[in-house]
Protein backbone atom coordinates (compact mmCIF):
# COMPACT_ATOMS: atom_id res chain seq x y z
CA UNK A 1 0.00 0.00 0.00
CA UNK A 2 1.22 3.38 -0.88
CA UNK A 3 1.99 6.26 2.24
CA UNK A 4 -0.40 8.37 -0.02
CA UNK A 5 -3.25 5.71 0.17
CA UNK A 6 -2.56 4.89 3.37
CA UNK A 7 -2.70 8.69 4.58
CA UNK A 8 -6.25 8.55 2.89
CA UNK A 9 -7.53 5.61 4.41
CA UNK A 10 -6.70 6.76 7.76
CA UNK A 11 -7.91 10.20 7.12
CA UNK A 12 -11.27 8.17 6.21
CA UNK A 13 -10.90 6.03 9.09
CA UNK A 14 -10.29 8.90 11.68
CA UNK A 15 -12.88 11.46 10.38
CA UNK A 16 -15.45 8.68 10.32
CA UNK A 17 -14.84 6.51 13.31
CA UNK A 18 -13.35 8.86 15.85
CA UNK A 19 -16.03 9.80 18.14
CA UNK A 20 -17.77 6.34 18.09
CA UNK A 21 -13.80 4.26 19.26
CA UNK A 22 -13.43 7.21 21.86
CA UNK A 23 -17.17 6.17 23.06
CA UNK A 24 -16.02 2.45 22.97
CA UNK A 25 -12.92 3.50 25.14
CA UNK A 26 -15.48 5.10 27.24
CA UNK A 27 -17.53 2.10 27.43
CA UNK A 28 -14.90 0.38 28.39
CA UNK A 29 -12.24 2.49 30.83
CA UNK A 30 -13.52 5.67 32.71
CA UNK A 31 -10.55 7.99 33.35
CA UNK A 32 -10.54 10.75 31.32
CA UNK A 33 -6.33 10.53 30.66
CA UNK A 34 -6.77 6.83 30.46
CA UNK A 35 -9.07 7.34 27.75
CA UNK A 36 -6.95 9.29 25.60
CA UNK A 37 -4.09 7.38 26.04
CA UNK A 38 -6.43 4.69 24.71
CA UNK A 39 -7.84 6.30 22.09
CA UNK A 40 -3.95 7.11 21.02
CA UNK A 41 -2.86 3.81 21.45
CA UNK A 42 -5.75 2.85 19.25
CA UNK A 43 -4.88 5.07 16.42
CA UNK A 44 -1.42 4.24 16.58
CA UNK A 45 -2.54 0.85 16.38
CA UNK A 46 -4.38 1.09 13.13
CA UNK A 47 -1.82 3.53 11.37
CA UNK A 48 0.26 -0.10 11.71
CA UNK A 49 -2.33 -1.99 10.73
CA UNK A 50 -3.62 -0.36 7.34
CA UNK A 51 -1.14 -2.14 5.44
CA UNK A 52 -2.87 -5.13 6.26
CA UNK A 53 -6.56 -4.32 5.21
CA UNK A 54 -7.16 -6.03 2.25
CA UNK A 55 -11.21 -4.79 1.98
CA UNK A 56 -12.31 -8.53 3.03
CA UNK A 57 -14.91 -6.59 5.82
CA UNK A 58 -15.76 -3.06 5.60
CA UNK A 59 -13.73 -0.32 7.00
CA UNK A 60 -15.97 -0.05 9.78
CA UNK A 61 -15.46 -3.98 11.22
CA UNK A 62 -12.05 -3.93 10.79
CA UNK A 63 -11.21 -0.55 12.68
CA UNK A 64 -13.96 -2.18 15.82
CA UNK A 65 -11.31 -4.94 15.59
CA UNK A 66 -8.28 -2.97 15.96
CA UNK A 67 -10.09 -0.76 18.88
CA UNK A 68 -11.31 -4.09 20.84
CA UNK A 69 -8.22 -5.69 20.81
CA UNK A 70 -6.06 -2.40 21.31
CA UNK A 71 -8.39 -2.21 24.48
CA UNK A 72 -8.08 -5.91 25.55
CA UNK A 73 -4.47 -5.39 26.21
CA UNK A 74 -4.51 -1.71 27.08
CA UNK A 75 -4.26 -2.35 30.98
CA UNK A 76 -1.21 -4.36 30.87
CA UNK A 77 0.63 -0.93 30.55
CA UNK A 78 -1.71 0.83 32.71
CA UNK A 79 0.25 0.37 35.98
CA UNK A 80 -2.35 2.62 38.20
CA UNK A 81 -5.62 1.40 36.33
CA UNK A 82 -8.48 2.28 38.43
CA UNK A 83 -12.05 2.01 37.63
CA UNK A 84 -13.24 5.75 37.77
CA UNK A 85 -17.18 6.49 37.61
CA UNK A 86 -18.01 8.09 34.47
CA UNK A 87 -18.09 12.22 35.33
CA UNK A 88 -20.52 12.76 32.38
CA UNK A 89 -21.51 16.62 34.17
CA UNK A 90 -17.56 17.41 33.79
CA UNK A 91 -17.09 16.18 30.35
CA UNK A 92 -20.02 15.68 28.49
CA UNK A 93 -21.69 19.66 27.17
CA UNK A 94 -25.08 18.24 25.91
CA UNK A 95 -24.75 21.22 24.01
CA UNK A 96 -27.92 20.17 21.76
CA UNK A 97 -30.36 20.32 24.90
CA UNK A 98 -32.03 24.00 25.02
CA UNK A 99 -34.16 22.75 27.73
CA UNK A 100 -32.43 22.61 30.83
CA UNK A 101 -34.19 19.72 32.13
CA UNK A 102 -34.20 17.48 29.03
CA UNK A 103 -30.34 18.45 29.78
CA UNK A 104 -30.08 17.41 33.32
CA UNK A 105 -32.04 14.08 32.63
CA UNK A 106 -29.91 13.00 29.80
CA UNK A 107 -26.75 13.60 31.18
CA UNK A 108 -28.41 11.87 34.59
CA UNK A 109 -28.98 8.85 32.11
CA UNK A 110 -25.86 8.96 30.73
CA UNK A 111 -23.91 8.82 33.95
CA UNK A 112 -26.13 5.74 35.13
CA UNK A 113 -25.76 3.83 31.57
CA UNK A 114 -21.79 4.26 32.78
CA UNK A 115 -21.97 3.65 35.77
CA UNK A 116 -24.05 0.44 34.91
CA UNK A 117 -21.89 -0.55 32.09
CA UNK A 118 -18.40 -0.34 34.58
CA UNK A 119 -20.56 -2.99 36.15
CA UNK A 120 -19.98 -5.34 33.77
CA UNK A 121 -17.42 -7.67 32.45
CA UNK A 122 -14.50 -6.73 30.25
CA UNK A 123 -15.66 -8.49 27.47
CA UNK A 124 -19.10 -7.45 28.01
CA UNK A 125 -18.83 -3.74 28.22
CA UNK A 126 -17.04 -4.09 24.85
CA UNK A 127 -19.81 -6.33 23.25
CA UNK A 128 -22.58 -4.02 24.57
CA UNK A 129 -20.74 -0.70 23.64
CA UNK A 130 -20.62 -1.91 19.72
CA UNK A 131 -24.15 -3.06 20.01
CA UNK A 132 -24.75 0.33 21.34
CA UNK A 133 -22.93 1.80 18.54
CA UNK A 134 -25.61 0.84 16.17
CA UNK A 135 -23.52 -2.77 15.11
CA UNK A 136 -25.68 -5.97 13.77
CA UNK A 137 -25.07 -9.27 16.18
CA UNK A 138 -23.33 -10.68 13.10
CA UNK A 139 -20.71 -7.91 12.95
CA UNK A 140 -20.01 -8.24 16.68
CA UNK A 141 -19.65 -12.03 15.99
CA UNK A 142 -17.24 -10.83 13.15
CA UNK A 143 -15.36 -8.53 15.38
CA UNK A 144 -14.91 -10.83 18.92
CA UNK A 145 -14.75 -14.24 16.78
CA UNK A 146 -17.65 -15.84 18.27
CA UNK A 147 -20.91 -17.34 16.62
CA UNK A 148 -24.02 -15.20 16.27
CA UNK A 149 -26.04 -17.03 18.23
CA UNK A 150 -23.43 -17.00 20.88
CA UNK A 151 -23.95 -12.84 20.59
CA UNK A 152 -27.43 -13.08 21.06
CA UNK A 153 -27.17 -15.13 23.67
CA UNK A 154 -24.64 -13.06 25.37
CA UNK A 155 -26.04 -9.72 24.76
CA UNK A 156 -29.22 -11.05 26.33
CA UNK A 157 -27.82 -11.63 29.36
CA UNK A 158 -25.51 -8.60 29.30
CA UNK A 159 -28.89 -6.06 28.67
CA UNK A 160 -30.85 -8.22 31.94
CA UNK A 161 -27.74 -7.29 33.84
CA UNK A 162 -27.56 -3.81 32.37
CA UNK A 163 -31.10 -3.34 33.24
CA UNK A 164 -31.01 -4.27 36.77
CA UNK A 165 -27.84 -1.44 37.48
CA UNK A 166 -29.57 1.01 35.47
CA UNK A 167 -33.15 0.45 38.05
CA UNK A 168 -30.85 0.27 41.01
CA UNK A 169 -28.89 3.63 40.11
CA UNK A 170 -32.18 5.34 38.71
CA UNK A 171 -33.91 4.28 42.13
CA UNK A 172 -30.96 5.88 44.15
CA UNK B 1 -39.15 3.06 21.48
CA UNK B 2 -37.44 0.09 23.45
CA UNK B 3 -35.27 0.03 26.05
CA UNK B 4 -32.32 -0.13 24.01
CA UNK B 5 -33.33 1.88 21.63
CA UNK B 6 -33.18 4.68 24.56
CA UNK B 7 -30.09 3.73 25.60
CA UNK B 8 -28.40 4.12 22.15
CA UNK B 9 -30.10 7.40 21.92
CA UNK B 10 -28.03 7.91 25.24
CA UNK B 11 -25.03 6.61 24.39
CA UNK B 12 -24.86 8.70 20.89
CA UNK B 13 -24.94 11.58 22.96
CA UNK B 14 -22.24 11.36 24.32
CA UNK B 15 -20.27 13.48 22.29
CA UNK B 16 -17.67 14.16 25.36
CA UNK B 17 -14.46 13.48 24.10
CA UNK B 18 -14.34 14.87 21.15
CA UNK B 19 -12.76 18.08 22.28
CA UNK B 20 -12.01 18.84 19.16
CA UNK B 21 -14.91 18.91 17.52
CA UNK B 22 -14.86 22.56 16.39
CA UNK B 23 -11.57 22.42 15.00
CA UNK B 24 -11.07 21.96 11.30
CA UNK B 25 -11.08 18.05 10.77
CA UNK B 26 -8.53 17.52 7.96
CA UNK B 27 -5.39 19.79 9.87
CA UNK B 28 -6.23 17.55 12.99
CA UNK B 29 -6.12 14.21 11.07
CA UNK B 30 -2.76 15.20 9.27
CA UNK B 31 -1.35 16.57 12.42
CA UNK B 32 -2.32 12.81 13.98
CA UNK B 33 -0.49 11.12 10.90
CA UNK B 34 2.74 13.25 11.41
CA UNK B 35 2.39 11.60 15.34
CA UNK B 36 2.19 8.32 14.16
CA UNK B 37 4.72 9.27 11.45
CA UNK B 38 7.43 10.29 14.24
CA UNK B 39 5.91 7.37 16.21
CA UNK B 40 7.32 4.51 13.41
CA UNK B 41 10.63 6.47 13.44
CA UNK B 42 11.05 6.66 17.00
CA UNK B 43 10.65 2.77 17.04
CA UNK B 44 13.27 2.77 14.38
CA UNK B 45 15.65 4.91 15.87
CA UNK B 46 15.53 2.69 19.22
CA UNK B 47 15.80 -0.59 17.44
CA UNK B 48 19.24 1.01 15.41
CA UNK B 49 20.28 2.34 18.67
CA UNK B 50 20.47 -1.15 20.66
CA UNK B 51 22.15 -3.00 17.13
CA UNK B 52 24.56 0.33 17.50
CA UNK B 53 25.41 -0.47 21.56
CA UNK B 54 25.92 -4.00 21.12
CA UNK B 55 28.64 -3.64 18.37
CA UNK B 56 30.68 -0.98 20.36
CA UNK B 57 30.52 -3.17 23.31
CA UNK B 58 31.76 -5.79 21.63
CA UNK B 59 34.27 -3.78 19.47
CA UNK B 60 35.22 -2.47 22.79
CA UNK B 61 35.97 -5.67 24.14
CA UNK B 62 37.87 -6.72 21.53
CA UNK B 63 39.89 -3.46 21.58
CA UNK B 64 41.01 -3.52 24.84
CA UNK B 65 41.78 -6.80 25.23
CA UNK B 66 44.17 -6.19 22.30
CA UNK B 67 45.54 -3.26 23.78
CA UNK B 68 46.32 -4.46 27.34
CA UNK B 69 48.64 -7.38 25.43
CA UNK B 70 46.34 -10.06 27.21
CA UNK B 71 47.76 -13.15 26.36
CA UNK B 72 46.14 -15.69 28.79
CA UNK B 73 44.49 -18.22 27.27
CA UNK B 74 41.90 -18.58 30.27
CA UNK B 75 40.97 -15.22 29.67
CA UNK B 76 40.48 -15.24 26.26
CA UNK B 77 37.89 -18.33 26.91
CA UNK B 78 36.29 -17.03 30.20
CA UNK B 79 35.46 -13.65 27.99
CA UNK B 80 34.83 -15.56 25.42
CA UNK B 81 31.86 -17.82 27.38
CA UNK B 82 30.60 -14.52 28.63
CA UNK B 83 29.89 -12.98 25.88
CA UNK B 84 28.54 -15.86 24.08
CA UNK B 85 26.52 -16.60 27.00
CA UNK B 86 25.21 -12.83 27.16
CA UNK B 87 24.20 -12.63 23.47
CA UNK B 88 22.42 -15.95 23.11
CA UNK B 89 20.59 -14.76 26.04
CA UNK B 90 19.76 -11.24 24.63
CA UNK B 91 19.00 -12.76 21.55
CA UNK B 92 16.71 -15.06 22.94
CA UNK B 93 15.21 -12.18 25.87
CA UNK B 94 14.75 -10.15 22.48
CA UNK B 95 13.06 -13.31 20.36
CA UNK B 96 10.82 -13.70 23.16
CA UNK B 97 9.70 -10.94 24.71
CA UNK B 98 6.23 -9.17 24.23
CA UNK B 99 5.96 -6.69 21.67
CA UNK B 100 2.42 -5.60 21.32
CA UNK B 101 3.35 -4.83 17.60
CA UNK B 102 4.11 -8.52 17.36
CA UNK B 103 0.31 -8.96 17.24
CA UNK B 104 -1.85 -8.80 14.17
CA UNK B 105 -4.65 -6.06 15.30
CA UNK B 106 -7.07 -7.07 12.52
CA UNK B 107 -7.63 -10.45 13.95
CA UNK B 108 -10.98 -11.58 15.22
CA UNK B 109 -10.63 -10.81 19.44
CA UNK B 110 -10.33 -14.76 20.06
CA UNK B 111 -7.97 -15.28 17.65
CA UNK B 112 -5.92 -12.17 18.67
CA UNK B 113 -6.17 -13.49 22.55
CA UNK B 114 -4.81 -16.94 21.64
CA UNK B 115 -1.66 -15.07 19.72
CA UNK B 116 -1.50 -12.47 22.86
CA UNK B 117 -1.48 -15.50 25.16
CA UNK B 118 0.96 -17.39 23.43
CA UNK B 119 3.31 -14.54 23.44
CA UNK B 120 2.63 -13.58 26.71
CA UNK B 121 3.41 -17.17 27.74
CA UNK B 122 6.67 -17.11 25.30
CA UNK B 123 7.94 -14.45 27.62
CA UNK B 124 7.21 -15.80 30.67
CA UNK B 125 9.38 -18.51 29.84
CA UNK B 126 12.53 -16.41 29.49
CA UNK B 127 13.15 -16.19 32.61
CA UNK B 128 12.70 -19.96 33.58
CA UNK B 129 15.66 -22.61 32.14
CA UNK B 130 16.82 -20.02 29.80
CA UNK B 131 17.47 -17.33 32.32
CA UNK B 132 18.98 -19.95 34.96
CA UNK B 133 21.31 -21.39 32.23
CA UNK B 134 22.53 -17.63 31.75
CA UNK B 135 23.29 -16.89 34.88
CA UNK B 136 25.66 -20.24 35.41
CA UNK B 137 27.36 -19.54 32.31
CA UNK B 138 28.47 -16.30 33.83
CA UNK B 139 29.41 -18.20 36.97
CA UNK B 140 31.36 -20.39 34.37
CA UNK B 141 32.54 -17.63 32.74
CA UNK B 142 33.51 -15.79 35.59
CA UNK B 143 35.77 -18.65 37.07
CA UNK B 144 37.73 -19.32 33.95
CA UNK B 145 38.52 -15.33 33.43
CA UNK B 146 40.39 -15.88 37.33
CA UNK B 147 42.11 -18.80 36.33
CA UNK B 148 44.10 -16.73 34.11
CA UNK B 149 44.89 -13.81 36.04
CA UNK B 150 48.49 -14.21 37.93
CA UNK B 151 48.09 -14.88 41.43
CA UNK B 152 50.45 -12.21 43.64
CA UNK B 153 51.46 -13.49 47.05
CA UNK B 154 50.20 -10.19 49.02
CA UNK B 155 46.35 -10.41 47.26
CA UNK B 156 43.37 -12.18 48.60
CA UNK B 157 43.55 -15.81 47.99
CA UNK B 158 41.75 -17.07 44.31
CA UNK B 159 39.44 -19.16 46.14
CA UNK B 160 38.12 -16.18 47.83
CA UNK B 161 37.67 -14.16 44.69
CA UNK B 162 35.99 -17.23 42.80
CA UNK B 163 33.56 -17.54 45.90
CA UNK B 164 32.73 -13.76 46.11
CA UNK B 165 32.08 -13.55 42.29
CA UNK B 166 30.53 -16.88 41.83
CA UNK B 167 28.18 -15.71 44.89
CA UNK B 168 27.60 -12.07 43.80
CA UNK B 169 26.48 -13.55 40.15
CA UNK B 170 24.14 -15.80 41.74
CA UNK B 171 22.79 -13.44 44.15
CA UNK B 172 22.06 -10.93 41.52
CA UNK B 173 20.49 -13.35 39.20
CA UNK B 174 18.23 -14.75 42.13
CA UNK B 175 17.19 -11.35 42.42
CA UNK B 176 16.48 -10.76 39.12
CA UNK B 177 14.74 -14.05 38.82
CA UNK B 178 12.51 -12.97 42.06
CA UNK B 179 11.65 -9.35 40.75
CA UNK B 180 10.63 -11.01 37.11
CA UNK B 181 8.70 -13.49 38.82
CA UNK B 182 6.97 -11.26 41.06
CA UNK B 183 6.12 -8.66 37.87
CA UNK B 184 4.95 -11.68 35.82
CA UNK B 185 2.39 -12.83 39.01
CA UNK B 186 1.18 -9.43 39.65
CA UNK B 187 1.00 -8.31 35.54
CA UNK B 188 0.77 -10.91 33.39
CA UNK B 189 -1.30 -13.58 35.18
CA UNK B 190 -4.31 -11.56 35.16
CA UNK B 191 -4.17 -10.57 31.86
CA UNK B 192 -3.34 -14.05 30.49
CA UNK B 193 -6.70 -15.02 32.83
CA UNK B 194 -8.89 -12.39 31.09
CA UNK B 195 -7.57 -13.29 27.63
CA UNK B 196 -8.55 -16.84 28.32
CA UNK B 197 -12.07 -16.34 28.72
CA UNK B 198 -12.08 -15.17 25.32
CA UNK B 199 -10.00 -17.62 23.77
CA UNK B 200 -12.32 -19.87 25.52
CA UNK B 201 -15.35 -18.55 23.78
CA UNK B 202 -14.32 -19.62 20.21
Amino acid sequence: MSIKTKEELFEEVYTEYRLRIYRICYGYIYEKEQVEDLFQEIMINIWNSLDKFKGDSSIGTWTYKVAVNTALLYNRNTKQYKKIRWAATEINTFAAFSNPNDKIQMESRLNHLGKSISELEKQDRLIISLILEGQTYEQVAEIVGITTNYVGVKVTRIKKQLYEFLKKYDNE
Amino acid sequence: MNELDFLRKVWEENTIADSSQDAPVLKENMSMVKKLKSFDHFQKVINSLKIFIITILLASIVISLNFLGIDSVEIYIGISIIFAGTISFMLYYLRNQFYSSKLDYTQSSTRFAKDAISLLRRQNNIFGLPFILFILTMIVGINVLFLGIPSEPQSVSPLFMHITFSSFIALSGLLGYRIRRWRIRKEIYPLIADLSQLENQE
